[in-house]
Order: structure tokens, then sequence, then C-alpha cells
């Protein structure tokens, strides 16, 4: 029988195509997704109006605020550039002084209705597809989502260590929160 | 990999990944100039035939790639 996604990781693409869109780009990417992600996990103080009101906070929620990790936060950090920052500078180009440089017509809005999901964003749900197999169940959870995220996407990882998080103490978290039955 | 800093220091100049993300990270900002750029000349009037001869492309190329554009 296939794995199937519950209803935390459809709202978490919902949430990360907004995102998305308020961000004027034309692909969703790993950064976005992470932002849905968390928005969901964290429950609805955090989520606007993406997710509704019957939306209840997953069991990791806890857990993800100990780590200090925060949808907000995440997506100032991806408004600026924070995701590729790390790697651009390893090529010595600055990307704050290239946006700058560039100035308020940096962030392009886009006409297309619905922005593509980018290949990491496929490979993430296919990550989680792996992830719930090897955790022996078949319900694709936002957890599991967001494990296969962070295997998958650098972008995303990128963006939890521009915020000084680390990728790997998240995972193993996640691993944590899923193991105690949560 | 147990911290961020030891994540970083992973990624010495002979491993191909970080070379490769850094690839990756580059053709994120190309595109990003381009739109930018594309979309600061056609509001200012540019056709599509000059704006693909500055790129060094084909008008085909840049009309199929940048028509919804603002």
């Amino acid at each position: 029988m296939p794995e199937r996604f519950d209803r935390a990781t459809s709202l978490a693409i919902k949430a990360a195509l907004a995102c998305a869109r308020r961000q004027g780009a034309d692909e969703v990417g790993g950064e976005h997704l992470l932002v849905g992600l968390i928005e969901v996990l964290s429950g609805p103080a955090q989520s606007g109006a993406v997710l509704g009101r019957s939306h209840v906070p997953g069991r990791s929620a806890a857990a993800l605020v100990q780590l200090g990790i925060d949808a907000g936060r995440l997506e100032d950090a991806v408004a600026r550039g924070a995701h590729d920052a790390r790697l651009l500078a390893g090529l010595g180009i600055d990307l704050a002084a290239v946006r700058r440089e560039v100035g308020d017509r940096f962030a392009v809005r886009w006409r297309t209705r619905r922005p593509r999901l980018r290949t990491d964003v496929k490979q993430a749900l296919d990550g989680s597809r792996h992830e719930v197999r090897a955790l022996g169940t078949r319900r694709i959870r936002g957890e599991h989502l967001l494990l296969g995220l962070l295997g998958s996407s650098v972008a995303a990882r990128e963006l939890l260590l521009a915020l000084d998080i680390d990728p790997m103490a998240v995972r193993t978290t996640v691993l944590q929160v899923l193991a105690d039955g949560g | 990999m147990s911290s961020p800093t030891a994540l970083i220091a992973t990624a010495t100049d002979d491993d191909p990944l970080e070379g490769l993300h850094a690839v990756a990270a580059l053709r994120r900002l190309v595109e990003q100039l381009e739109r930018t750029h594309v979309a600061r000349a056609r509001s200012t009037g540019w056709s599509w035939q000059e704006i693909a001869l500055a790129l060094g492309v084909s008008k085909q190329a840049v009309h199929r790639k940048h028509r919804q554009t603002r």
C-alpha cells in the first residue's frame, strides 16, 4: 500500500506557495517549504489565514520552539536571501552588496498564478516517503516531510544555518518526537 | 555534522559538494538578476529585440523566458 500524505503536509505545501508568492518568487523552493512546514507544525498562532481555525499544532511544536525555529524569522531570512548568502560568499560574492546595488527592483513580482515546485521540493516529497518507510509507517506527516526536506534541500539547510540552527539537531529532535509517539 | 561550524568545516577545497552547491546558488542569483533587469528594461520601453541583443541571446529565447515578467 502506498504512503499517504496527511493534512498537515498539504497545508504546509499551501503555506509554502503563499510564502513564495509573498516573496515574489516564480518557484517554490526548499526555503519556502521550510517556512510553510514550520508555520504548520508550530500551530495556529503564527499561521494566519492559510490554515483556518480547525488546525491544531503538531506535537513537534514545543520541540521546534525549543530549537529556536520560528516561521517569521525564517521568512525574514528568506527575504534577505540568507539561504544562498554563505554559498555565494564562498565564491567571493557579497549577496547583501548585490541586493543593495539592485535595490527595490530585486524582487520582481511574477504574473504566474502558481509558482512551480523546484526540484529540491519534489525531492523532499520523495524523501518523506523514504522516511516513513524507514520508520515502518504509511502516513506521511509534516514531521516526515521536514525530515525529507532537511535531507534533500540545500536551501533549507542553509537557511537554518544562517540562523545558527543546526539542521542535524532538527533532524534528531524530530526523530525523537516521532519515536515518543508524537 | 554535529554543529553548524562543523558542517561548514567539512567542506574542504577538494570537496566538490560545496562547489556544486555554490554554483546552484550562483545560478539562482543570475536568474534573479536577469529577471530584475529585464523587467526594468521592459518597464522603460525596451523592445524584446533590444533586450535580447544586450543579453546576447535570441529574441525568441528572451521572450519565451520573460513574457510573464511585469
